[in-house]
């Protein structure tokens, strides 16, 4: 059966309509329906795991991403928008080729509330979606230290309109203004993306604008760069980037672009003409609306990414909400959802799960206009500690090579998740 | 080998008559390889071949101090090409252009497979403008010198795709705003005074910037293997459209008017089919461990760009070239990779 588009509200309401039925008889539903996953967030991993779904599963299951917008701008690459070697648009994807090629149905709308018991999410519209399986792909949120304004002080951590905001603050600056980013306390979404940006726009200002006398603080919640440390830190001090670890955000002023923070038992202020705090962050709103958090993440299964939290069977997490200790980035969003997938497959099927699943992480991170680095690792599953742990990891050091091959990986990723 | 002059108006309607007796251009052939050389002597001269798949092909002649020069051009056997010939082509004051046909004991026209390679002999080009009919002046021969060759080892197309008019001679080397410079010399196609390179709308089809025929082959770019007619398929090609800026940072890689983001098809390989969904799902260790070289290697190890297609390839235990290849590597036992390696075997390139 082809499923259409349900963007429509008579198709939408055919399709809830339909579901309810599920609700209602469920033992006729379990012995004459397909099953139902649906997948809330279409983003790396969200996208990777419904088309995976449907490429492993084809027409033995259904599938729905729900996703509030109907075009997601790609953080991987969003560093080169800053210095306008890229623009949102070119980071652009929609969801035809998901809905069309794969027979997705897509509904592009925000989850209000799961109700695990009847299996039913209720969206904001008030309409209501039954699910057999639910994956949670929804990224990150926020923990900001005051409030404050995002759009005078952007994050530019999930890219699209806070990309072009910055960018804009950015192209404002003249000879001589300073530039100040904060790095989150660790875990956070992307870890080598906030020096890739220290480096990308410290490069910018000098070497396409020219301005010598520009000043870029980079304020670390860690007590060191996280991670390519030679990389990056070789690079700041060719650039002259002014980097201070173990530095703790207390009060973000957007009017006067101040920070306050704490270095060591001080505490002291820092203005500057353009002010980027990217604040630490935890789960998705969806998974403390779902329940299935523990603390800041939701805690998982790495052989299925199902929750382990009591009540939450058929839900899964997938991507930067979950808190294995796999990096939080698309790269490997993408790899956990093809697990995930799988995973759901199998149970449906009756068939045990893979006992020895491997995911991976690559990134190419631009450090100039011409230069990337990158950073590789594979993950195994530990069946003794039940974790996922490293199998190899090995960094690249910045080189021009490396700038060209960044966007045949990119390339790639992209197509694999979203054509 | 014979060779005979046609007026391209003759030519037309024998190409109408020999359409309305049906099939003369279905000789079976099979070749092994996918091209053919296609060889002969000329005078001094460039010989290029335009294919309906959209690529480009040229050759000089070699001089070996006769006045028979020696040349082989390798083009495709699967699709038609067209042969143009120009004899003194880098003076503009006595280029001849010739439009080459094809004449089998069936059929006769200007677009041809050649099944296996072909020895066309001396080909008698002109190599004076006022030995030629040429009424507009544009140093484009009005007549087509056509060939006989043996009609089992050609296949000649009674329709041109590259050629819209009929006239067998293809577009590229038509004058289209009659100025007594062809399109391909000209730099001002359409006469409208800006020069093409300054000109948003160069080949005067009204259509600005976004021309779905970048190199006025008649092949719309999203048909064509070589957008730009730069010799380079645009497979390998790292500026597809030849507007300077490389595909990796171009937002329409292919200029066909839609953004890369938007273009299910942005390098234009016409590889966006539906794909086939199973009806049942089969547990396969060897595909989920696969799957995970898809971010670098593309879905089903079939690469979008100039990286490592891996569908049919073997896993190896190697040192590879790509040091991040070594570092993924490293991180899979062996019986995984054996598990992978007999997915990879399922796959085709082509899926």
């Amino acid at each position: 059966m082809k499923r259409t588009h349900l963007n429509s509200r008579r198709d939408f309401m055919k399709f809830v309509g339909v579901s309810s039925f599920f609700a209602v008889a469920p033992s006729i539903a379990e012995a004459a329906t397909t099953p139902h996953i649906v997948v809330v967030g279409g983003g790396f991993s969200g996208a990777t795991c419904a088309k995976y779904l449907k490429m492993w599963g084809g027409s033995s299951v259904n599938v729905t991403i729900i996703e509030a917008n109907p075009t997601y701008v790609s953080p991987i690459l969003s560093n080169l928008v800053l210095n306008g070697q890229k623009t949102t648009a070119d980071l652009s994807f929609t969801y035809g080729d998901l809905n069309n090629k794969y027979d997705i149905n897509m509904i592009h709308s925000t989850v209000s509330s799961v109700d695990k018991i009847n299996q039913s999410l209720t969206l904001e519209n008030g309409s209501s979606v039954q699910y057999d399986k639910l994956v949670l792909a929804s990224g990150i949120d926020f923990i900001k230290v005051n409030d404050y304004d995002i759009t005078k002080v952007p994050h530019a951590w999930k890219a699209g309109e806070q990309t072009n905001l910055l960018k804009a603050q950015i192209d404002g600056m003249v000879d001589g203004d300073t530039f100040t980013m904060t790095v989150p306390a660790a875990p956070y979404r992307c870890p080598p993306g906030p020096y890739e940006r220290a480096c990308v726009v410290a490069d910018y200002l000098k070497n396409t604008k020219g301005f010598t006398n520009c000043k870029v603080n980079v304020l670390d919640a860690n007590a060191n760069i996280t991670v390519e440390a030679d990389t990056f830190g070789a690079k700041f001090a060719e650039y002259g980037i002014e980097y201070k670890p173990s530095t703790t955000v207390t009060a973000v002023d957007d009017n006067t672009k101040t920070l306050t923070y704490t270095e060591g038992a001080e505490s002291k202020t820092l203005s500057s003409k353009v002010l980027n705090v990217i604040p630490n962050q935890k789960a998705a709103p969806i998974v403390f609306t779902a329940g299935v958090n523990s603390g800041n993440w939701a805690p998982i299964n790495p052989l299925s990414y199902e929750s382990t939290e009591t009540g939450a069977e058929g839900i899964y997490i997938i991507g930067d909400s979950q808190a294995t200790g796999q990096p939080k980035a698309g790269h490997i969003g993408n790899s956990e959802a093809k697990v995930c997938a799988d995973a759901i497959l199998r149970t449906i099927n009756g068939v045990a799960l893979y006992a020895s699943p491997k995911t991976n992480s690559a990134c190419y991170s631009p450090t100039s206009a011409t230069e990337a680095s990158w950073l590789s690792g594979v993950f195994k599953y530990d069946s003794s500690t039940q974790t996922m742990v490293v199998s190899n990891l090995a960094a690249g050091e910045s080189a021009t090579e490396n700038y060209r091959k960044m966007f045949w990986w990119s390339e790639n990723l992209f197509s694999d998740t979203f054509t | 080998m014979k060779t005979t002059s046609w007026k391209i108006s003759v030519l037309v309607s024998a190409l109408v008559l020999a359409g309305c007796g049906g099939s003369s251009n279905t000789d079976d052939v099979v070749s092994a390889t996918s091209s053919s050389i296609v060889s002969g002597t000329v005078p001094g001269t460039l010989i290029e071949a335009f294919c309906e798949d959209g690529s480009y092909y040229k050759v000089k002649s070699t001089d070996d101090n006769t006045a028979e020069h020696p040349f082989e051009i390798e083009i495709p056997n699967t699709v038609g090409c067209s042969l143009v010939m120009t004899t003194n082509e880098d003076d503009d004051a006595n280029r001849v252009v010739t439009q080459i046909g094809m004449i089998t004991p069936n059929t006769s026209g200007t677009l041809f497979m050649a099944a296996t390679d072909i020895d066309l002999g001396y080909i008698p080009l002109a190599m004076d403008p006022s030995n030629i009919n040429d009424i507009n002046g544009d140093h484009v021969s009005d007549d087509i010198l056509s060939i006989q060759v043996d009609g089992t080892s050609i296949v000649v197309e009674l329709e041109n795709a590259l050629d819209d008019d009929n006239d067998g001679l293809v577009n590229i080397y038509e004058d289209d705003d009659d100025d007594g410079i062809s399109n391909y010399h000209d730099d001002d196609d359409d006469n409208d005074g800006l020069d093409d390179s300054h000109d948003t709308d160069n080949d005067g089809d009204d259509i600005e910037g976004n021309d779905n025929d970048l190199d006025g082959d008649g092949i719309e770019n999203n048909h064509d293997v070589d957008d730009d007619n730069d010799g380079v398929d645009d497979s390998v090609d790292s500026d597809d459209d030849n507007d300077g800026i490389d595909d990796y940072l171009d937002s329409d890689d292919d200029n066909d008017g839609i953004d890369d983001y938007l273009d299910s098809d942005h390098d234009n390989d016409n590889t966006t089919a539906n794909i086939l969904l199973p009806a049942t799902y089969t547990a396969d260790a060897g595909r989920l461990l696969g799957s995970q070289c898809a971010q670098c290697h593309g879905t089903n190890g079939v690469s979008t760009n100039e990286w490592e297609s891996i569908a049919g390839e073997n896993f190896e235990h190697k040192t590879y070239s790509e040091e991040i290849m070594n570092a993924q590597a490293i991180g899979y036992t062996e019986d995984e990779k054996l598990d992978i390696n007999n997915w990879l075997k399922t796959l085709s390139s082509n899926d």
